[in-house]
């Protein structure tokens, strides 16, 4: 049997079935299948993961496969390495992660929230493992229709609302900017699948103009999903006002995702095309990933609410992430890989933190719980021990990924990143110890310090 | 083949037509004072995508691509995978256009009002 399309099929099954006969399960019912789909589908995952280590698994839909130098060289195929499948089962994780932590946090749930958490995982697999350019397209807009539906799941506050809108709106725009860039792609080349594109463009190569502006249209989209420097202002919102167990995909995985699509499109479509490109590719995202994050670093340690607090810690940490891409080196790209898992479970076990918090105080602002949370300390450790992983020390796999990265820069001659890594891991993993102490211990003062005006909306970045 | 120069121009034109719907819809979304009007400027904003889509695909004289009576199958016509891109593009727009909607009205059913900056300064 073919599992390769499984990833997918499965979850989008699932998710259609509940949505028409959902309404009449019992809650208790809906979370066993959400958390049996979800597993079945990690399960699949980590075989195709094992599957593909022995040479890439290529799946074309419908058997519809293009013929070599046909006239109509159409199909999309799924594209399975050990990369994107390992993504993917990790993608799986994380949902499962989400449905556990749901089982209890939600009061009432109705069967919209299992169908659209399905949907996203489907989505998420799909964007991962997919080998055609316009089917990524397809995947990223399903991604963003479904997080938006959660974003704003089952609330009637017009703050929650607007941050969904304000996410929605702006990944929408990102996208078009991506279609528009593969459909001039295609105009060159005649083709959409992202290894044929790459043979096409080393054959006959377009002028360095060409390759540079539909490279920067294409990933567009996937950096206002990455959240990377200036496209970040969405992130916060959109993580502030989504329930818990949503936040835990959102900061672990969906904008991890962005980044992921880039390193693909370049290594599949524009690693090898014959124009110099690299420079001018490594400068800006170098750049942009030092921007993001210390800039991510620096509103982090300024909030005092800890949705919003982590949020702008993952603005940070994906500045890091594109840094690690930026490099455009296979062993910082495995660093990278290594510190989007390490990160993904941090945060995961972080936003479950301030999910309990929430649950028990109403709140997660660390001037209004301050000192109130002693009677639950053990979240307090927890909360500490993930500073620590933000902080990039041992043995996390944090640590790894970043020394990874680090000893590449070293090499690459690209001294001043180890200061940027330094400072973005200092200032994030000092914000989380600075609210647990407050809200756990009771440290610090009761006004508001110098850093704490920028508490609410609208903190525009 | 020679070309009339008015294929010239059209060709032009459909690209200069899509980077205007892309901008003036941007602007629309950025200077929006209501909600919907923010929806509908983003569907200006798609249309600039389906005009690209369609330009791309698009060879002068050539029939569409409908092979029936007259049109024999594998004969040259107008590109098809773009169109069945831009038909793709508008499914998925429709599903985000709907989802914005049916936030607009439960903005607005909380809020009381639907422009972005009233509701902006509610949460402030």
């Amino acid at each position: 049997m073919q599992l390769a399309p499984l990833p997918v099929v499965i979850p989008l099954a699932v998710a259609a079935a509940l949505a028409a006969i959902g309404s009449f399960l019992p809650r208790r019912v809906l979370d066993a299948i959400a958390l049996a789909t979800s597993t079945t589908v990690l399960i699949v995952c980590i075989v195709l993961t094992r599957k593909s280590s022995g040479g890439v698994i290529v799946y074309w839909f419908g058997g519809w496969q293009p013929a070599a130098h046909s006239r109509f060289p159409v199909g999309i195929c799924f594209m399975i390495d050990p990369l994107s499948a390992g993504l993917a089962s990790f993608v799986c994780l994380l949902v499962l992660a989400s449905f556990t932590f749901s089982w209890s946090y939600f009061e009432s749930v109705k069967a919209l929230y299992q169908v659209l958490m399905l949907v996203f995982l489907a989505a998420m697999c799909g964007l991962c493992l997919t080998g055609d350019l316009f089917n990524m397209f397809v995947w990223y807009e399903l991604m963003t229709a479904a997080a938006v539906a959660l974003c704003g799941y089952e609330s009637e506050e017009s703050q929650s609302l607007q941050g969904a809108l304000n996410f929605a709106v702006t990944n929408t725009v990102g996208a078009f900017l991506s279609l528009s860039g593969l459909a001039l792609l295609y105009a060159f080349t005649g083709s959409l699948n992202m290894t044929e594109l790459g043979r096409t463009l080393v054959e006959n190569p377009p002028s360095r103009q060409f390759v540079l502006v539909t490279f920067l249209f294409v990933i567009a989209g996937f950096l206002v999903k990455a959240a990377i420097f200036p496209f970040h202002f969405w992130l916060a919102d959109a993580h502030a006002v989504a329930p818990t167990p949503v936040c835990i995909l959102f900061s672990g995985v969906m904008v991890e995702l962005g980044l992921y699509a880039i390193a693909r499109i370049y290594w599949l479509i524009f690693a090898d095309v014959p124009v110099p490109l690299q420079d001018a590719i490594r400068t800006t995202f170098l750049i942009a990933g030092s921007a993001t994050a210390v800039l991510g670093a620096l509103y982090c340690f300024g909030q005092r609410h800890l949705k919003r607090l982590l949020a702008f810690s993952t603005i940070s940490h994906v500045g890091l992430m594109l840094i690690g891409f930026a490099l455009l080196n296979p062993r910082a790209l495995t660093g990278t890989a290594i510190y989007v898992i390490g990160h993904g479970l941090i945060k995961a076990g972080l936003f479950i933190g301030a999910g309990i918090l929430l649950h028990r105080f109403g709140t997660v602002d660390e001037y209004d719980i301050r000192g109130q949370a002693r009677v639950i300390l053990p979240i307090g450790v927890m909360m500490v021990i993930g500073a620590w992983g933000l902080a990039g020390l041992p043995p996390f796999a944090t640590f790894f990924g970043e020394k990874l990265i680090d000893r590449v820069s070293v090499e690459s001659h690209v001294w001043w990143l180890s200061f940027v890594i330094f400072i973005a891991e200092v200032l994030t993993a000092g914000a989380v110890l600075r609210f647990t102490a407050r809200s756990f211990l009771g440290w610090g003062t009761r006004a508001l310090n110098y850093f704490a005006w920028r508490t609410t909306y609208p903190d525009g970045w | 083949m020679q070309l009339p120069a008015s294929h010239a121009v059209l060709d032009f034109s459909g690209y200069a037509v899509a980077v205007w719907l892309f901008l003036i819809g941007l602007y629309g979304i950025v200077s929006s004072r209501h909600l919907v009007h923010l929806c509908l400027s983003l569907t200006v904003v798609q249309a600039s995508t389906y005009v690209l889509l369609v330009i791309i695909g698009y060879r002068p004289g050539l029939p569409a691509p409908v092979f029936t009576d007259g049109v024999q199958p594998g004969s040259p016509a107008v590109d098809p995978i773009v169109q069945a891109l831009m038909l793709t593009d508008i499914v998925v727009e429709a599903t985000v256009v709907a989802l914005l909607l049916a936030i607009t009205v439960r903005i607005h059913h909380s809020a009381g009002t639907a422009d972005p900056k009233e509701v902006d300064m509610m949460r402030g």
